[in-house]
């Protein structure tokens, strides 16, 4: 039930990709609103889809890789979809659909790939850390996605060129918010993991910290999110900067854990 | 008599040049331009996107050679970031006709930046006034510019081009709204109080602009665009502090120099934690230093950088553009009939005074044969003028008819070959029979 539903998100989510891109690329607002109303289809189902995971036999391992980018991307869909009903951010509806479409996909691709580990989540700290830090990361993704468009924004408004027909782009402020919004709810859940994590192995090996690679990465990603977050809302800096921290820190922390095999 | 235009425009040159170019008061220059000789009528037109000058001379190569001076030597303001040398290939040279159409098309606001938009047809006025107040323009002048005029007006009445206008004004209100999301909570600032910064203040008005700073040299005009949209007014001593509130700032206003430079606006940025200025210079020349750019904060766009903003609705513009350019024709072809028929009148009064001198110089001898008392002399004088008056009027009308086409040049020809008006013995007196 629940891999067939998710056949449906991604099949959903690349019917939203098209149609964003087409809206996207015409300036069509009807298009971007059957993007918009597709993706929120798409999110619903893989909310259901969520809900039905403990149905299966055996459930699921959540540190699995495919179920952690199906999570990741459901996170960051509903952070958008939150981000849009305040904003005005239709047209990135073209850049969010595809990256859920890939994450989706890949997900299936490698479900169950993975054997039962034995970090394998047993209990609510465990569940709590796996599924704080996996959102707080989704966000810091959309913190960093949007501060890429706003860095290509910004840098087509310094350049003085404009599409003729642009008229769903973001502006430079909404894209702003956007970003820094989803930075802090971001920073956030990754506090939270951090600490759900530091209390599971509190909890199991009786020490706060171990000298583990992972929470050695997770802590250094978190000072490197701290200092974004200090950098933005205490120092003010410029928003241009703040998205290149954004993208920065977000490359460092996806070739971090990718890279190095940490995320699981 | 020729027309003969010369100038530069946002077609040819850009916003550097076109800034050097730039003529606060046509007046001296005007005066300046009518001591040559070859340069009978002249009227200076100077707006953000064109300079020209047309005349009126009888010596076309003496006026194009005394315009090129005008606008190599003259005109340019001290040099920055253009050669002499680029002022020259900027330059445009339209005659006669041509000369006759553009300015129909620069006072329809066809040739606009901006098609349609409605400022040209002031500025074009205010030139031509300029020109007849100081004696620059004359009736053939008067004429064309009455002529622009109506045309503009049938341009506006006819089609639909000025229905919509895509003003600069309202440009830069859709591109601050590429930079900002919510202008409710927004302070616009504008340096200057003309009818530009009016408009655009209009257009952010529309999109609900929050709050709203005024900044002039003339506090008076401040203050009534000020109160009129609900703003505060300020004098342009002010500006480092109003730049560190402002988030958009409008700038149209008569300065030799940038207003507006990078060490003003790096101060002004301190206080502004980081926030975005968003800067329109509609100036000219600018107000704004190009120089802030390099600020990441500040996003500042010209006159030239928002001309690639106005294309809209290209479709319809050019089928109204289309019906534009029947009116404009119309109306050069009636200026134009008119104006070539002055070639007619030299010619015409040579003819006239051949004849006339023939008859008079026939008559003395004839009445030195004669014995006639002084009514008697009258009546052959008058008697002679009448049949000379009669045997000319037809081939004279027919002239003056032929010479408003341009086939009609060759009926000149003839004319002057027949009375053998260019022969240098034609003053001599003719044998008599």
């Amino acid at each position: 039930m629940g891999i067939s539903l998710y056949q449906i998100v991604a099949f959903l989510y690349l019917i939203a990709s098209v149609a964003a891109a087409a809206g996207y690329s015409l300036a069509h607002v009807g298009l971007a609103r059957v993007a918009v109303s597709t993706l929120v289809l798409g999110w619903a189902l893989q909310v259901l889809g969520y809900a039905t995971l403990h149905r299966l036999d055996p459930p699921p391992n959540l540190t699995d890789p495919g179920v952690l980018l199906s999570f990741m991307a459901c996170v960051g869909v509903g952070a958008f979809l939150l981000l849009l009903r305040r904003r005005r951010l239709v047209g990135l509806v073209a850049f969010v659909a595809p990256l859920a479409f890939v994450s989706v996909f890949f997900g299936q691709l490698h479900y169950g790939a993975s054997e039962p580990s034995v970090m394998a989540p047993a209990g609510l700290l465990e569940h709590a850390h796996v599924l704080l830090a996996s959102a707080g990361l989704a966000l810091l993704g959309l913190a960093s996605l949007v501060g890429e468009i706003f860095l290509v924004e910004h840098r087509r408004l310094k350049r003085k060129r404009w599409p003729q027909k642009g008229g769903l782009l973001p502006s430079l402020e909404a894209l702003d918010r956007a970003s820094s919004g989803a930075l802090l709810v971001g920073f956030s859940l990754l506090s939270l993991g951090v600490m759900s994590g530091a209390l599971w192995l509190m909890e199991r090996y009786g020490a706060l910290t171990s000298s583990g690679g992972h929470e050695l990465a997770f802590t250094a990603f978190w000072v490197v999110y701290a200092g974004l977050v200090v950098q933005r809302f205490a120092l003010h800096a410029p928003a241009r900067q703040c998205a290149l921290g954004s993208v920065g820190a977000f490359l460092l922390l996806v070739v971090g854990l990718l890279g190095s095999g940490w995320l699981v | 008599m020729r027309l003969l235009l010369l100038g530069v425009s946002h077609h040819t040159a850009p916003l550097t040049i076109r800034e050097r170019l730039a003529v606060d008061d046509p007046a001296p220059v005007l005066e300046k331009l009518l001591e040559h000789d070859a340069l009978d009528e002249a009227v200076l037109l100077s707006t953000c996107n064109r300079t020209e000058v047309l005349v009126l001379t009888r010596d076309l190569e003496a006026a194009r050679s005394r315009l090129r001076k005008l606008f190599s030597y003259e005109l340019p303001r001290a040099a920055v970031g253009a050669s002499d040398g680029e002022i020259d290939e900027c330059l445009y040279e339209l005659r006669d006709g041509e000369a006759m159409r553009h300015l129909l098309r620069v006072a329809s606001a066809l040739d606009s930046m901006v098609m349609g938009e409605p400022q040209i047809l002031g500025q074009t006025k205010e030139a031509y006034r300029v020109a007849t107040e100081c004696g620059a323009s004359g009736p053939i002048l008067d004429r064309l510019f009455q002529r622009a005029f109506s045309t503009a007006k049938r341009v506006r009445n006819e089609t639909r081009l000025a229905e919509r206008p895509t003003s600069v004004a309202r440009v830069a209100a859709r591109l601050a709204g590429q930079i900002f999301e919510d202008f409710s909570e927004k302070q616009a600032l504008m340096v200057g109080a003309g009818e530009m910064i009016e408009l655009a203040l209009v257009a952010l008005k529309d999109r609900g602009l929050g709050r709203l700073a005024v900044a002039n040299r003339s506090a008076e005009r401040a203050s009534a665009l000020a109160v009129q949209y609900g703003g505060s007014a300020h004098g342009l001593d002010e500006l480092p502090t109003l730049l560190s509130e402002a988030d958009m700032v409008l700038t149209c206003i008569a300065v030799d120099q940038p207003l507006i430079t990078p060490v003003l606006l790096f101060d002004a940025l301190r206080g502004r934690r980081g926030r975005p200025l968003f800067v329109i210079d509609i100036g000219m020349p600018r107000n704004v230093d190009p120089g802030v750019d390099v600020l990441d904060e500040i996003y500042r766009y010209d006159l030239d950088d928002l001309a690639t903003m106005v294309d809209d609705n290209v479709e319809e513009r050019q089928r109204e553009q289309v019906r534009a350019e029947v009116i404009i024709s119309e109306e050069q072809q009636n200026f134009d009939g008119w104006f070539v028929a002055l070639r007619a009148v030299p010619t015409i009064k040579d003819v006239r005074a051949h004849i006339e001198k023939i008859r008079s110089d026939e008559l003395a001898r004839g009445l030195r044969k004669l014995s006639l008392d002084d009514d008697q002399r009258e009546g052959v004088e008058a008697l002679t003028q009448a049949m000379v008056n009669k045997f000319l009027h037809a081939p004279l009308s027919r002239l003056r008819r032929e010479a408003e086409r341009e086939e009609g040049l060759v009926y000149l020809e003839v004319a002057r070959l027949l009375f053998g008006l260019d022969d240098e013995d034609s003053s001599d007196d003719p044998e008599p029979r």
